[in-house]
């Protein structure tokens, strides 16, 4: 393990981790807001809860790392399925609007709250361990690929099943989901649990990973960017969420990488907004479905639709 | 086997529907007939469970009142929306699977009912792997009630087949409704064309300002001079 830690530049190395955690994260909400229809723009909240439940638990309560990861993504799992309710009331723009909300007093809880260490955060967050070696470095590495292999593989079985058929149902209307005899109040509760869970593994696996987290880590601008990573890729497409997170997760590293020299270093942040934003609108303009998306993210309203459908109808039909 | 007394559905304090009762008996085709806005559609989602209401609503003996929509399919009511609403980005064959959500069946027999629904209306069959979103309207209706007979419903529900068709496609699905019922399914028509409804039901029921105005068997709401004048143009 250690040769191997030699042999990769420990750098490249951490991109890679954290390029991993993105992807779970993606996942997460792609399940949510690609599959099921269900925008969220606190997709950033489950990720921090996973993040501190792991780091509470190891550090405050002396957990084992591997069972505080464990029981991070059980919590996220429950929480998540808590913020999921408003989804059972309010739809598409208001839920964008409810979400975003929970999200920013998540980040608030997360500052504020004392066992979450308020404003400082928790640090010496400890690695767990396998056979008495410590997951580091290329250790860790292969830790996030083999959870990121199991949650693809979950999800694939997930959405080509009757779940996920639930979910796409919910997705083009849920009026007649209903009506075909679909529990949506399920449906929709069950996929922000799920899409939770995925974002507190990778919450989790961020925490031990960094080993200091504090709220600034769990921001709006987290829950935007996923967003973006997802629809550029294409909502409802697995290989669509692991294209765009990885695009849009290494280009500002490739900035870092290859230091132009008319870019200050320290507004990357900036140059990283203004280069998402761009390839939002050129990515929206040209592919609306977004990469390799089957979906488009505004759907339209089904009733008003489905009524100009029919009378338009009316004359091709033969 | 359906049974609904004293029905009120409003919608924030205006009365779309007002003490409707009206009964559908075993292998009936009643049709519910009115113009815009009469209320016929809040009927219908009434008895869905989909929009709340109060009175009586009885289904084989069973009270659906206070069911969640889920669980009145289950209990074998299905219903064909106004304005098809198939579920456009899904195909052909997925949305009839989706048809038979609510029931426990094998794969086999789920391929060979979907075999069935193919050899009524073959179009479909051809476009199988299309989404349903880019078929013509009246494709779209097949689907949507072929979606429909894959729950295998006892009592079917269709909200104006005929809506935007062409005079020549609205003929196809009435003669596929009549194949229908001569599978022995009950159903429940509403229509604002009375003329096609009255053709095929036994009984019909004529809804005006949300209020039941006239009920009688078909043959003789053909022959009402009011009926004529005001829902079948002569
Ligand atoms: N969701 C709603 N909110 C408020 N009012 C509604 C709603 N749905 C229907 N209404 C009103 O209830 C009345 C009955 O509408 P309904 O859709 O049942 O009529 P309909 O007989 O099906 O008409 P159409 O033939 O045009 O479909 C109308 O006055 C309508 O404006
Ligand atoms: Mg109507």
């Amino acid at each position: 393990m250690n040769l191997m830690d030699d042999m990769l530049n420990p750098y490249y190395v951490d991109i890679v981790v954290f390029l991993i955690i993105y992807l779970l994260l993606g996942l997460g909400l792609n399940l949510i807001t690609g599959y099921a229809g269900q925008v969220s723009l606190g997709h950033a909240a489950f990720y921090g809860i996973g993040a501190y439940s792991s780091a509470i638990l190891s550090v405050t309560y002396g957990m084992n790392p591997w069972a505080s990861m464990g029981s991070a993504v059980v919590i996220t799992f429950v929480i998540s399925a808590i913020l999921g309710l408003p989804s059972l009331r309010v739809r598409e723009d208001f839920l964008a609007i409810t979400t975003l909300g929970l999200g920013l007093i998540a980040q608030s809880v997360f500052k504020n709250a004392e066992i979450t260490g308020g404003a400082y955060g928790i640090d010496s967050i400890p690695v767990p361990s396998l056979f008495g070696l410590e997951l580091k470095n290329v250790g860790y590495l292969l830790l996030v690929v083999v959870v990121l292999l199991a949650g693809i593989f979950v999800m694939q079985k997930m959405t080509k099943s009757r779940i996920g058929r639930a979910w796409m149902t919910i997705r083009e209307d849920e009026m007649v989901a209903q009506a075909m005899g679909i529990n949506t109040t399920y449906y929709k509760v069950l996929v922000f649990a799920i899409g939770g869970a995925y974002a507190g593994a990778a919450g989790a696996l961020f925490a031990h990973k960094a080993s200091y987290i504090s709220a600034e880590s769990f921001g709006f601008t987290i829950s935007v960017t996923v967003l973006s990573m997802v629809v550029l890729g294409g909502l409802g497409s697995i290989r669509g969420t692991l294209f765009g997170v990885s695009v849009l997760y290494l280009l500002p590293e490739l900035f870092r990488l290859f230091k132009l020299d008319f870019m200050e270093m320290k507004n990357l942040d900036v140059y990283k907004m203004m280069v998402y934003g761009l390839l939002m609108v050129i990515v929206m303009r040209y592919r609306p479905k977004g990469l390799f998306g089957k979906t488009g993210f505004k759907k339209k309203k089904r009733y008003s639709a489905g009524k100009e459908a029919a009378i338009k109808g009316g004359d091709q039909v033969a | 086997m359906l049974r609904i007394e004293q029905l009120h559905v409003s919608y924030g304090g205006i009365q779309a529907v007002r003490n409707v009762s009206l009964e559908v008996s075993e292998g009936e085709v009643v049709t519910l007939i009115g113009s815009n806005g009469a209320g016929k559609t809040t009927t219908l989602n009434a008895i869905c469970g989909i929009t709340p209401s109060r009175g009586m609503i009885q289904y084989r003996g069973v009270e659906l009142q206070g069911k969640a929509t889920h669980n009145i399919v289950r209990e074998g009511i299905v219903m064909v929306p106004e304005g098809r609403r198939v579920f456009p980005k899904l195909t052909v064959a997925v949305n009839l699977l989706m048809g038979a959500y609510a029931r426990k069946i094998s794969k086999a027999s789920l391929r060979k009912e979907m075999e069935g629904i193919y050899q009524l209306f073959p179009r479909l069959a051809e476009r199988a792997n299309q989404m349903a979103g880019t078929m013509s309207g009246g494709e779209q209706q097949m689907l949507a009630i072929g979606r429909a007979l894959m729950a295998k419903p006892s009592l079917l529900i269709l909200d104006e087949p005929s809506m935007g068709l062409a005079p020549i496609v609205v003929k196809d699905i009435y003669e596929t409704i009549r194949r229908i019922k001569g599978q022995g399914i009950t159903i429940l028509l509403v229509e604002q064309n009375a003329l096609m409804a009255l053709s095929v039901a036994d009984r019909g029921y004529v809804l005006e300002n949300g209020e039941i105005r006239l009920h009688d068997t078909a043959r003789n709401l053909r022959e009402q001079d009011n009926v004529k004048k005001a829902y079948l143009g002569s």
